[in-house]
């Protein structure tokens, strides 16, 4: 079955006055259909870039340099990366929504939530009574009153506004959700309510979510597959399950090394900090925190390549021509 | 409010409190506003009187030249004596001080009579005076800030592009040409090299005030080049401060979700962007128009145009304290009244006010 | 293709653009303020005091007065005008009884007001019991009908006065002076408040209107005037406020007005681009002096004063203060060549009037007892002199000139002046309290005014405390010997020869005291525009903020064909 959103070699950079510098590096990702796909990584490392690439939302100087999205739909195929202004608008919302990183504040201060969630549903063509009967059946989904369409977002508590916009995102039964930073802002209780609510969205109305984040833990509470991020390219790929138990490269290692447990307490976490953009090193771009290091690590970047089922990785440790090599 | 979505529903109660919390806030902006026109007429009172300079002396001076003798001195004492008498400036000054607040407040208004225009009283000088510098003046700076909110919103939006770069740079310029330079630009130019529109006077000198077209016709064209002047330079000034809030509001995380909302561009820059712009720009208004108010009086200068500020500038020569007082005093009371409108208004345009008040 | 219809539309556009202007510059007569002819106008451009009054014609409050309108110039007209001589107007003549203590004044017959009515003996009588009503007012021309009674005979009035005084018909003469108003017009009203709306006097012209809002006041020639001799030539005149100097020089390039005032610094530059504008350039009838405060040691020292009198170039002023034409001196309290009858000239050549000699002054600073002490001049307690020199700003130069021209003699010769610059406000205040030590300003000895004048004002009256208002000079100048003369010219006939010989004894003492030196007769420069009207010429007394513009306007002739 081919994928929702086929994403080949998609770069994204900043462009400065003279070069691009890379943030997203040559990605390639599928994403299918009723799935929760998790990008997980820390920050820095290019997945909200990624997300605003999906969403085409790239604002200067940061540019889409190359590369392809396939956006699969009932009624034909889009290449979300060359799609004209207009007809991405007429897509937006209706097929592909939004929920943005630091979603607190993405909200207009200054108009009633009504307003906010019905008119991207009447520039769709609906009318005002279906609007609204809409942004409440939305707002039924995320647990939330009819009686909030009146109020105002200052008036809303942060997992309101959250709830909010979840319910804002979903009004249109889109085909794909791109969710940045979901539950970043949140407290732990709510974040699980957000979290199951966002799951239980999932499986009423067949969406398909990719859920940005630097949390392992959201991750491993609601994602079915997992995209590990490192210095704009990805390093691990695999059903949540599969990389939890066994995490092949050593990066996914460290991160899943540093999720606290039910103590609380923090099992070591990876030596080092994420290089930014302008400092991404040669090579694999992990070797200098890799504890594995060896030989062709800082001269040869790794491939993507299908280690186990459902399991892909970009690692030399695993490439066999490499290691024979070396 | 709590986490808890019930929460939303206000109850009576707090409707209640709530409504008693506007009251309050308006009775304690209404307070801040009578006791800041308090303290500036009791300023302008003491701060006039203390300019060096009677009077008393430029209107034997007058006499002097009309008559082309100096009188003696005890023919000098009967009519000071008389002129301070009429002008209440003959008691101690605090009593002066209360007779003036007991008769602007309980004798309706009653500033007392002109020396620029002798005996007219301060209080008619002045409202016959006072339509034309809400007429040049406050239509040309609300035409200013319409015009500078539009173009400063738009180049805001265009930030990149190159016409927008090139507004900036011409807007800064002007923003910064002294208003007079403008004024007599305008003047040499428009008004005597090309001979386009009349540059003086607030119409037609043959002319009297009526209905006719030919009167309103003339008033307007009149009218033109002292409200473009002030435009210029205080529409350079919205322009660049439009500007400026619009791309600080660009940068917001409400903005992104609207265009990942698949909005138009339109509504995107209408509700989103040029709306929450809106807010700080309104309240500049407020300010700008007490910052400009002394452009405006060189304006009418140069223009000849019968205002306040013209009053003031003669009124001053004659060190008239009654009509400078009634000049400043109406500044201030307009002012004030224009800043406690907006900030009554504002919670109307930014809801988050109406919680914080 | 676009392009050429474009370019014939405009052309279309433009041919017919010109021939619609063509059409207008083609009207035979041009059209000013609305329908007015040009060629039949005078238009005034005043530069009026800040007293702004456009509604009301009423010459008893000179205070408060706005003499831009030209009211009290062209239509509101006096018994004798009294410039550069005495001219019978409303008034014929007067004639003293023997003792100097009946006045017979002969009226005008004939006359007439602007709004048609006779002006009768009625109407002077009216304004006499008038006047006097309301002396307590503090109204022009009221006092000095106090005590003084008066019957009417045929023409004449004869006045009855209670003391002897020759000197009574300068009443009714002098640059704003006594004038009869219409009794129909004034009876009953107050007048401090009334504001004579129509503009009733006896004038050759009407009110046609007048306007706060553009401060213009149109008038029109009357075909009534009593006197058809004196009928002046323009048929309109319009008086108005010039604009702010900036702005008004563009209006005089464009010939917009025919006489006015304009700052000397850019009378060049009008001149330059419309050839039709020449300067009028007069004497200002108020001469220029220094008075000392003569209780400020040491200009309480009468050979001080005169050294610093001796200091003073005036021709240097004139030159570098660029004032065309030239500097009078001025020999005594008035300006022009002295009359012989009341001039000393020996005591003006004994104590130097009016001279520039710094070596004098270094002699008589010598002499006085102020000696120099390392280069500084010392008073007699043997502190170093400093004195503070005001001056007024009114914007022209030659009055910024002189006082540094006179701080840098000063200082050659060990003296410390300190110029100070004040705003009229504050100057009018510190002049009369005395609150100086020199001070620079005008003073008007008013010949062929009342000649009392030149030296009344040096009466110890005047010579009150500081900090008080004082009348006249207001140097505190005290000495019994003037007292006595002063009070002895004051009943005296001017025109007798015992008066004259007080005139001279006068005169000696105030050479030798020196409580004020003259400085110089300044020029004033009028802007004419002889581009509609000719006549006006350097010489006549012109004055045109004083009545007699009323005898001036009399010289303007039509510039006929242009």
């Amino acid at each position: 079955m081919p994928a929702l959103l086929e994403i080949r070699g998609l770069s994204a950079g900043l462009r400065g006055r003279r070069s691009v510098t890379p943030v997203v590096s040559d990605v390639d990702l599928d994403v299918q259909a009723g799935e929760i796909l998790g990008v997980v990584g820390e920050s820095g490392c290019g997945k909200s870039t990624l997300a605003a690439a999906i969403m085409r939302l790239l604002v200067p100087p940061q540019v889409l340099q190359s590369g392809s999205m396939n956006f699969r739909l009932a009624d034909g195929s889009y290449d979300l990366a060359q799609l004209p202004a207009r007809e991405l608008r007429q897509l937006r919302w209706r097929q592909l929504s939004y929920i943005p990183q630091g979603s607190m504040n993405s909200l207009n201060p200054v108009l009633r939530v009504e307003r906010q969630m019905t008119d991207t549903l009447l520039q769709h063509g609906l009318t005002k009574a279906e609007a609204h009967k809409r942004s409440v059946a939305a707002l039924e989904l995320v647990n939330l009153e009819p009686k909030i369409l009146e109020s105002y977002p200052h008036e809303l508590s942060g997992g309101m506004r959250q709830r909010v916009i979840i319910a804002a995102a979903v009004s249109m039964r889109p085909a794909l959700i791109v969710a940045d930073e979901l539950t970043t802002a949140l407290d732990v209780v709510t974040q699980r309510q957000i979290l199951q609510e966002l799951a239980a969205i999932r499986d009423e109305l067949g969406a398909t979510i990719i859920l940005i984040t630097h949390d392992m833990g959201v991750v491993a509470q609601i994602a079915d597959r997992v995209a590990v991020m490192y210095a704009g390219k990805i390093a691990e790929l695999g059903t949540v399950n599969g990389i939890f138990e066994a995490p092949l490269h050593p990066y996914s290692q460290g991160l899943i090394g540093s999720i606290p447990r039910e103590s609380g307490q923090r099992v070591e976490g990876l030596p080092g900090e994420a290089p930014s953009p302008w400092k991404y090193p040669g090579g694999c771009r992990f070797h200098p925190r890799c504890p594995e290091v060896f030989a062709p690590c800082n001269e040869r970047i790794p491939a993507l390549l299908p280690q186990k089922p459902e399991r892909r990785v970009a690692c030399h440790l695993y490439d066999a021509e490499v290691a024979a090599d070396a | 409010m709590t986490a808890d979505s019930s929460s939303v529903a206000l109850t009576n109660e707090q409707q209640t409190a709530e409504r008693r919390e506007v009251f309050q806030y308006v009775l304690r902006r209404f307070g801040v506003y009578l006791f800041t026109l308090w303290a500036a007429i009791t300023v302008a009172f003491f701060i006039f009187r203390l300019v060096p300079g009677d009077p008393m002396n430029i209107l034997l001076g007058n006499i002097t030249r009309a008559e082309g003798r100096q009188r003696d001195a005890a023919e000098q004492e009967v009519i000071i004596a008389r002129y301070r008498k009429i002008f209440g400036v003959d008691d101690p000054l605090p009593l002066q001080y209360v007779n003036y607040l007991r008769k602007a407040i309980l004798g309706g208004l009653d500033l007392g009579p002109s020396f620029v225009e002798y005996p007219a009283q301060t209080k008619d000088l002045v409202f016959r005076r006072m339509p034309w510098t809400i007429g040049i003046f406050t239509t040309s700076v609300l035409l200013a800030w319409l015009v500078g909110t539009g173009l400063g919103a738009l180049i805001g939006w265009l930030q990149r592009s190159r016409l927008s770069q090139l507004a900036v740079v011409i807007s800064t310029l002007l923003q910064i040409t002294p208003v007079y330079l403008v004024a007599l630009g305008l003047i040499i130019y428009v008004g005597y090299t090309w001979r386009i529109l009349p540059a003086g006077g607030p119409y037609a000198r043959h002319l009297q005030p009526e209905w006719t077209w030919e009167f309103i016709s003339s008033l307007l064209t009149h009218a033109i080049l002292p409200m473009l002047s002030n435009m210029i330079v205080i529409g350079a000034g919205f322009t660049l401060g439009m500007r400026a809030l619009m791309i600080s509001v660009l940068g917001e995380d409400y903005l992104t979700f609207a265009r990942a909302k698949g909005l138009s561009p339109y509504t995107v820059l209408k509700d989103y962007a040029f709306r929450n712009a809106l807010i700080p720009q309104v309240t500049a208004l407020a300010i700008i128009v007490g910052a400009t108010l002394n452009g405006t009086f060189i304006i009418e200068v140069l223009f000849q145009l019968p205002g306040l500020g013209t009053l003031f500038v003669q009124a001053m020569g004659l060190r008239d304290f009654n009509t400078m007082q009634a000049v400043v005093l109406f500044s201030i009371f307009a002012v004030l009244t224009l800043t406690l409108i907006v900030d009554l208004a504002l919670p109307l345009l930014d809801p988050r006010v109406r919680r914080t008040a | 293709m676009f392009y050429a219809k474009r370019a014939l539309l405009i052309s279309v556009l433009a041919v017919a653009l010109v021939s619609v202007l063509s059409l207008a510059v083609a009207q035979d007569e041009e059209m000013v303020f609305g329908d007015l002819p040009r060629s039949e106008t005078f238009v005034v451009a005043s530069q009026a005091p800040h007293n702004d009054v456009w509604d009301s014609f009423n010459y008893y409050q000179a205070g408060t007065y706005n003499n831009a309108t030209g009211y009290a110039n062209v239509v509101h007209e006096p018994a004798f005008i009294t410039a550069n001589g005495f001219y019978p107007w409303l008034a014929q003549s007067w004639e003293y009884n023997e003792d100097g203590t009946e006045m017979t004044l002969v009226i005008t017959e004939g006359a007439n007001w602007n709004d048609g009515a006779p002006l009768t003996m009625d109407d002077w009588l009216f304004t006499l019991q008038y006047n006097k009503d309301h002396a307590d007012k503090g109204i022009s021309w009221s006092g000095f009908l106090s005590d003084v009674e008066w019957r009417a005979e045929g023409s004449s009035i004869i006045f009855t006065l209670p003391d002897t005084n020759w000197r009574f018909h300068y009443n009714f003469g002098g640059l704003g002076t006594f004038s009869p108003i219409p009794k129909h017009v004034w009876e009953g009203q107050d007048p401090t408040t009334f504001k004579n709306p129509d503009a009733v006097h006896s004038g050759p012209y009407r009110l046609v209107s007048s306007n706060a809002d553009t401060r213009t006041t149109i008038w029109e020639r009357r075909d009534d005037y009593w006197d058809p001799d004196r009928l002046p030539a323009p048929k309109y005149q319009v008086w108005l406020k010039r604009p702010e100097a900036d702005v008004a020089v563009f209006e005089w390039e464009d010939g917009n007005f025919d006489l006015g005032r304009m700052p000397f610094s850019v009378m060049t530059r009008i001149m330059s681009s419309n050839p039709h504008i020449k300067p009028l350039v007069h004497q200002d009838p108020c001469p220029r002096a220094l008075i000392f405060n003569t209780l400020n040691p040491p200009l309480d020292d009468k050979l001080f004063r005169r050294a610093l009198g001796l200091l003073l170039n005036r021709q240097a002023v004139a030159n570098l203060a660029n004032v065309p034409g030239y500097v009078t001196p001025v020999l005594w309290p008035n300006l022009g060549e002295p009359d012989e009858r009341y001039y000393d000239a020996a005591a003006a050549e004994e104590f130097q009037v009016t001279t520039f000699d710094p070596e004098a002054a270094v002699a008589l600073l010598d002499e006085a007892g102020y000696p120099l002490v390392d280069g500084v001049r010392v008073n007699k307690g043997g502190e170093p002199i400093s004195l503070d020199a005001l001056y007024i700003d009114i914007g022209n130069p030659a009055w910024t000139v002189w006082s540094w021209l006179l701080a840098e003699q000063a200082q050659l010769v060990g003296i410390e002046i300190n110029p100070r610059l004040l705003d009229i406000p504050t100057f009018f205040t510190q002049l009369p309290n005395g609150e100086f030590d020199i001070v620079f300003r005008w003073f008007c000895g008013n010949l062929p005014g009342d000649p009392v004048q030149m030296f009344d004002g040096l009466h110890s009256d005047n010579a009150v405390p500081i900090g008080e208002r004082a009348g006249g000079v207001p140097g505190r100048y005290s000495n019994p010997d003037m007292d006595a003369l002063i009070e002895q010219i004051r009943t005296a006939d001017p025109a007798s020869e015992e008066a004259q010989s007080l005139f001279r004894q006068a005169y000696r003492i105030w050479a030798e005291e020196a409580p004020y030196v003259t400085l110089f007769g300044e020029n004033e420069g009028v802007v004419f525009n002889s581009q509609y009207w000719t006549g006006l010429a350097v010489g006549q007394p012109w004055v045109h903020w004083t009545p007699a513009a009323r005898q001036i306007i009399d010289f303007l002739e039509p510039a006929g064909d242009m």
